[in-house]
């Protein structure tokens, strides 16, 4: 029993080096590369669509409820102890350096990291890659390089639109349903807000953008075993990209500040 | 000395416990369409792909026109790519992409050309493998002949000076295995593009082939003329020579 507990764990040991080797490799090969020529502006441009413009209407979704739930709650509690004119104060500070950020990347990752694992694994799994370097094109060069440029540039845009969405979902909450007052509620939004807040979760975002990306491009440049291992690939880069986000947020958070 | 586009010495690669080349020699002249036989998961396939570079060997040494291909660096290696035209067994061609784009694609990748120029070639290349008015087709709208042909156009787009076919002909009818055998005799005009060629299927090697080779049990045991495969007295090569369920082949497996 011990021995294969100890088993099972020294494979699982030796599982997360693995990933965790791969992925620095793509990272570091993804620096290299994105210095060479050819530069692929068109399709530095399409990835950009497909990681921002696209996944606009989900996060637009996601951050103005999030913001109404938290206008909602925090209303709920703060008028026990008389607190109501600070909800404007907890929705922004918590949707520009926290939520909107960490929302945002999820749902790209759910949207985009995902697709990025599917369709590098197809192209590997049905010898695409390998016709890649044979057409003399690197394909960490070709594929991987503009989308993680893709994300890194376009996460902390979506950012931007989760922190507006995330306070106008407070507000509408707070002022429409609450009963709050509009004026004292628009004061308290920007009363404890710093510059510094608006660029911790952008910096944050950024970082997320690189992880989901390099992740999600990993898990398909790796995938082996035919369709099973295009969807095996797909769970696993979504997995690997929320545990990455939410865990390198925490020590983001802690070195930021 | 005789120039030769390929030296390969002692080529070993195993897959786990698997040894798939146990020293593979083989020693191919420039200009020559070189056919190599073997049964399936003999590591044809592996073979073919360590002569560009997509599998490292364990040991062992490939010299392209005296050059060690695995001493190169990354960006080294993938310039030396362009000397090569690579055709997969299914085509693997860009399945988001049209035939045209496809084949269009190493033109654009290496700005070789012009647009207009390029569009020129594309339809050349398509001319060369006998297609037409497919160019606005996706691959998932072609059948497996089709795609493979716009594969062999896509690998002489940039006009390479070396072809490798990955079993061109696995899985076509008779007639459409000597189109595509006769398609790529076609593409080895002149003495400058040198071919290998991997297949288990003798009616398409007896077309394509100058010279002939056999990978078994991890090495290369017959090399020479198609006329001399067929007078070999080697207990592998007459095994698979008259399609004998019997022999070295499948002593192993039984």
């Amino acid at each position: 029993m011990k021995v294969i507990a100890s088993k099972i764990l020294k494979d699982y040991f030796y599982g997360l080096l693995e990933e965790l080797g791969r992925f620095f490799y793509i990272l570091y090969k993804t620096f290299l590369w994105s210095f060479q020529k050819p530069f692929d502006i068109k399709n530095w441009f399409k990835q950009m669509v497909r990681v921002g413009v696209d996944s606009v209407p989900v996060v637009f979704l996601a951050t103005l409820f999030t913001g109404a739930v938290i206008a909602l709650e925090t209303f709920e509690g703060f008028r026990r102890f008389h607190a109501e004119s600070y909800v404007g104060s907890v929705v922004s500070l918590a949707m520009l350096r926290e939520l909107s950020p960490v929302l945002a990347a999820l749902m790209v990752t759910g949207r985009v990291g995902s697709a990025m694992a599917a369709e590098i694994g197809t192209m590997k799994v049905t010898e695409q890659i390998d016709a890649l370097y044979a057409l003399a094109t690197n394909p960490i060069h070709y594929l991987i390089v503009p989308r993680v440029w893709a994300s890194i540039f376009m996460l902390p845009l979506l950012t931007v639109l989760g922190d507006l969405t995330g306070i106008a979902g407070g507000f509408l909450v707070s002022v429409y349903i609450m009963d709050a007052n509009p004026v004292v509620y628009e004061a308290s939004t920007f009363q404890f807000l710093d510059l510094e807040d608006f660029f911790t979760g952008i910096i944050k975002a950024a970082v997320f953008g690189l992880i989901l990306s390099v992740v999600g491009c990993m898990k398909g440049f790796y995938t082996d075993g035919g369709a099973e291992g295009v969807g095996r690939a797909t769970t696993k880069a979504v997995v690997m990209s929320s545990l990455f986000i939410l865990l390198s947020d925490f020590f983001l958070t802690k070195i930021l500040f | 000395m005789e120039e030769y586009k390929f030296d390969i010495e002692d080529l070993h690669k195993s897959f786990g416990e698997k040894k798939v080349l146990k020293g593979v020699e083989l020693k191919v002249e420039k200009g020559l369409s070189v056919v190599i036989v073997g049964g399936s998961g003999v590591g044809k396939s592996v073979f073919l792909k360590t002569l560009i570079g997509l599998i490292k060997p364990d040991r062992g040494k490939i010299l392209v026109e005296g050059v060690d291909i695995f001493s190169l660096k990354d960006r080294e290696l993938n310039e030396f790519r362009k000397k090569f035209g690579m055709c997969f067994q299914e085509g693997a061609l860009f399945d988001s992409m049209t035939v045209f784009e496809n084949i269009a694609f190493p033109l654009m990748r290496h700005r070789v050309m012009p647009m207009e120029r390029i569009k020129e070639r594309v339809y050349e290349c398509l001319e060369i493998v006998k297609l037409k008015g497919v160019e606005n087709k996706f691959p998932s709208q072609l059948s497996g002949g089709m795609r493979r042909r716009v594969g062999f156009a896509r690998a002489i787009a940039l006009k390479p000076e070396i072809l490798l076919f990955d079993e061109p002909t696995t899985g076509l009818d008779p007639v459409m295995t000597a189109l595509i055998a006769e398609t790529i005799k076609d593409l080895m005009v002149g003495d400058e593009v040198t071919a290998i060629t991997i297949t288990h299927d003798l009616q398409a090697a007896s077309i394509i082939a100058d010279k002939i080779a056999m990978l078994f049990d991890g090495k290369i045991i017959f090399y020479g003329s198609m006329d001399d495969f067929l007078k070999s007295d080697h207990p592998a090569v007459v095994q698979f020579r008259t399609s004998n369920p019997k022999g070295p082949w499948t002593e192993e497996e039984i």
